[in-house]
């Protein structure tokens, strides 16, 4: 929603009507309420035209690029992480597949990049302090499947060469960490998986973001919105610059 | 005296039988390539199945009334309470004991003759007489020709006898008191030792295999055998009491037990339990899967008495057919040389062969071609050969090596974990190491592709000489862990295990040693051993800046690179390792055109126009971790 604002301000690209339309003006409403977005509950596709990306120079780099998402249920990906943790060896031939983790693992190789929401104050209390034990437990919880599931994914479709992860954390006023922290966590918790993903050419990047907030007179500028776009972008790997 | 234990780790075994198929040139030949080792472990089942000797002692205690004629009851010894003698479990046999109570003895009058002590006679009614068999009662009898009748000689003329029975008294000595007219009446405690044995015959296992069910053929021909079945997937802790085939055990003994005890309160009996004795024989089995296709790995039994079942193996069709097209080609081979020889006779000119090599030509041609094309292939994926290690801990304590390894080793960009096993190593890392009984094990990828399957043995002064011989077999190297802080007993120290492993192992086998630190405090830079718990506190509750990961790492890693003694490829012992150049750790077989891609595609790096000026927090970060590399952009909240 961030992102699909920001361009449509700056005139760096548009929100693909035919495809989100109604649902950016859905989820429109409850950002002008200042209410929090629903519960997903179907899979729904968002997808981002950019044209341009910002420099920190200030200058455009022309793009022609695309940024869709197919937006997987909560719910949905609650059991598909609870399979895969179950389930470690997800393959065709073993025929225990479901319907979940098939198009999971279709996603994997349709796409060029995947950008994963970590909430770390999942199974504890808003700010309140944790021990790293429990750190680690919370890291291990929801990222390892995830990894778990690329990895399978990897070695079923070797297409997910060159192609980034993006990991990003939210909500830090909950759950208390520091971006140094997170990050040491998150490559000390994860190294091994993490060192497979790059041995395999796997772009692998993790972000801090907190809710912004939006005025009806913000631009949406000093917030480091373009530094998350341009970012995506080049470590795509995929934007073709126009001459 | 050394102990002789059991070695029911499958994992050593597994090691064991891998390495044998991989090493049989005939099984090559006809078999894929199963590089077992690489693939890993994927799921290991310890305790599937048990063959259980179920023996039941039962103490039966129930009581008994006891009515003798009164004179008899001087003879019995009477107790004023039961004082059972019972056996020991080592010399329990089935035999009974009785306890008369005094309290409860009576002397009472004789029911059925009512005190008398005489009853009616019941053959002559009490009348004292029979009829004569003689005369049949008339009193006459014919006389010796037939003409006359005389007086029965017998009954005297009356037609009666006096009763034998009674001896014409009509009257009999009481049974029941012996005549004596008086009952005496008693309670006794009775205990009954009893043996018993149940025997069910099941199948195990959910996926049993031909070759299973033969090889517990042998058990089941066994007397009082219990063959539980359980469900797969349940990984005990260790067998015994505690685990769930053994809870599952008891149960089935508690069913037998209530079914005695109900029978027992319907006849106001009541029942002890000596002993219950349970031997279990585990079945195990390892899963492991390679492109899909699983292979299971059984092991039947315990130590020396254990059997291993290998898993089928899968046929190479193509070598097999590609090796029978051989044949015309050779026929054809075989007429081309006696011609171009000018080889005569019969035993040179063979008219089938002539035929066949006729028609062969070009199905010799396209099995050569094929044959090349296979050659090819198998050559240029030939799996890349798997070293083992194994790391032995005198006590056979565990230690966090092998977590240390992963983790450091994967945060340096050193190696990298081939199995699936980080979940465990994640568990290792937080303090929760394994069993002390259980072997675990690692398979870990250099950065130069070489493969390294490295097993931690658990107790190996539990291990008999001929099961660690054949372990040391399929090992490269061995890595001698000793506690410096440990003084150990006599015989079990370093020394001595290092002499066991060198009297076992082949000659190829490498031995290093290296000492350890299990103190967490400890500061891993100072300590002059190997601070594996204190690297391990540091890597996971300390972020400090001042730990020089790479070095620490290489540490760990020198004790390896002995037992290995391989080239230093990769040398993860490189202290100038930089993690932002991740492309060097690459193999060129892995390389990916073009070259400036794969710098910036392999390697998260930051952007340098963000870092360098605009953001002083990332180059904040990039002063405090020189060694790691910033993939993150952080944005202000």
């Amino acid at each position: 929603m961030t992102l699909g604002q920001y361009i449509s301000l700056h005139k760096l690209g548009s929100v693909a009507l035919s495809e989100s339309g109604t649902l950016f003006g859905h989820y429109l409403q409850y950002v002008m309420a200042g209410q929090p977005f629903p519960a997903t509950t179907r899979w729904d596709k968002f997808s981002l035209k950019v044209d341009h990306v910002p420099e920190p120079d200030g200058n455009l780099t022309p793009v022609d690029l695309v940024i869709s998402s197919e937006d997987i249920p909560g719910i949905d990906f609650r059991h598909l992480v609870d399979e895969l943790r179950a389930n470690p060896n997800l393959s065709r031939q073993m025929g225990r597949t479901s319907k979940l983790v098939k198009r999971f693992t279709h996603l994997l190789s349709q796409c060029d990049g995947f950008i994963f929401l970590i909430d770390l104050v999942r199974g504890g209390q808003p700010g309140t302090s944790r021990s790293k034990e429990e750190i680690w437990s919370i890291f291990s919880d929801q990222i390892e499947p995830i990894m778990t599931g690329i990895l399978l994914g990897e070695k079923m479709n070797a297409s997910l060469t060159h192609k980034p992860i993006f990991f990003i954390f939210s909500k830090p006023d909950l759950h208390g960490l520091k971006a140094r922290e997170i990050e040491e966590y998150f490559e000390r918790g994860l190294a091994i998986p993490l060192a497979r993903l790059r041995r395999s050419l796997i772009n692998v990047r993790h972000y801090n973001v907190q809710c912004a907030g939006w005025g009806m007179d913000s631009d949406l500028d000093r917030l480091g919105v373009d530094r998350l776009l341009s970012d995506l972008v080049h470590a795509m790997g995929q934007a073709r610059r126009v001459a | 005296m050394r102990k002789t234990g059991n070695m029911s780790d499958i994992l050593p075994r597994f090691l064991i039988m891998a390495r044998r198929r991989d090493q049989s040139i005939l099984r090559r030949f006809f078999f894929a390539d199963e590089p077992l080792l690489e693939s890993g472990v994927e799921q290991l089942v310890e305790s599937a199945a048990a063959r259980v000797v179920v023996t039941s002692q039962h103490e039966r205690v129930r009581k008994k009334t006891v009515t003798v004629p009164k004179s008899r009851h001087r003879g019995v010894r009477f107790y004023e309470a039961p004082e059972p003698n019972r056996p020991t479990p080592e010399r329990f046999e089935r035999r009974a004991e009785s306890f008369p109570l005094r309290k409860t003895l009576k002397i009472s009058r004789c029911g059925p003759c009512s005190g008398r002590g005489t009853v009616t006679c019941g053959p002559c009614f009490g009348r004292g007489q029979d009829r004569c068999k003689g005369c049949h009662g008339s009193g006459r009898a014919q006389s010796g020709s037939g003409r006359r009748w005389r007086k029965c000689r017998k009954c005297g003329g009356s037609g009666a006898t006096p009763c034998r029975s009674c001896r014409g008294t009509g009257l009999r000595q009481c049974p029941p008191c012996a005549g004596e007219g008086r009952m005496a009446t008693w309670k006794e405690v009775v205990h009954d030792y009893r043996l018993e044995n149940r025997t069910v015959d099941r199948y195990p296992l959910a996926k049993p295999s031909n070759k299973l069910r033969q090889a517990f053929s042998g058990w089941l021909k066994a007397d009082s055998d219990v063959v539980a079945d359980f469900e797969p997937g349940t990984v005990a802790s260790h067998l015994g009491y505690e685990t769930p085939q053994a809870l599952e055990v008891t149960r089935v003994a508690e069913q037998d037990c209530h079914r005695l005890a109900g029978e027992a309160r319907a006849s106001g009996d009541v029942y002890l339990f000596h002993k219950i004795t349970r031997s279990l024989t585990p079945v195990g089995y390892s899963v492991v899967r390679r492109a899909g296709h699983a292979l299971y790995y059984w092991l039947v039994g315990r130590g020396e008495k254990a059997r291993e079942i290998s898993p089928a193996g899968r046929l190479d069709w193509l070598k097999i057919l590609s090796g029978l097209s051989l044949g015309p080609w050779a026929a054809y081979s075989y007429q081309g040389l006696v011609q171009a020889f000018g080889l005569s006779g019969p035993l040179w000119n063979i008219p089938a062969l002539a035929e066949l090599s006729a028609m062969s030509l070009a199905l010799g041609v396209a099995s050569f071609g094929a044959l090349m094309l296979v050659g090819l292939r198998r050559w240029l994926a030939r799996p890349s050969r798997v070293a083992a290690l194994g790391f032995f801990h005198p006590s056979g304590e565990p230690t966090s090596m092998l977590p240390c390894l992963a983790y450091l080793g994967s945060y340096t960009g050193s190696l990298s974990v081939v199995d699936r096993a980080y979940a465990t190593q994640t568990e290792r890392l937080l303090g929760n190491l394994r069993p002390s009984h259980r072997s675990e094990t690692l398979a870990i990828e250099l950065a130069d592709g070489r493969k390294v399957y490295l097993i931690d043995v658990a107790r190996p002064h539990e291990i008999e000489d001929s099961q660690l011989k054949g372990l040391l077999e399929a090992l490269d190297g061995a890595v001698i862990l000793e506690d410096g802080a440990v003084i150990l007993e006599d015989g079990d120290d370093t020394s001595a295990l290092e002499s066991r492993l060198r009297s076992l192992g082949p000659e190829s086998l490498r031995i290093s040693t290296a000492r350890f630190n299990r103190d967490p405090e400890a500061d891993p830079e100072k300590s002059s051993d190997l601070p594996i718990e204190a690297l391990r506190a540091a890597f996971v509750g300390h972020f400090q800046a001042d730990v020089d990961w790479n070095e620490m790492f290489g540490r760990l890693w020198q004790p390896v690179q002995r037992a290995l003694e391989g080239p230093r490829h990769s040398d993860p012992l490189r202290s100038d390792l930089d993690r932002s150049d991740i492309q060097h750790q690459l193999s060129p077989s892995e390389s990916h055109e073009p070259a400036v891609e794969v710098q910036k595609s392999a390697v998260p790096a930051p952007i340098q126009e963000f870092d360098e000026g605009a953001h002083p927090r990332s180059r904040g970060l990039r002063e405090e971790f020189p060694h790691r590399d910033l993939g993150s952009v952080h944005l202000a909240s």
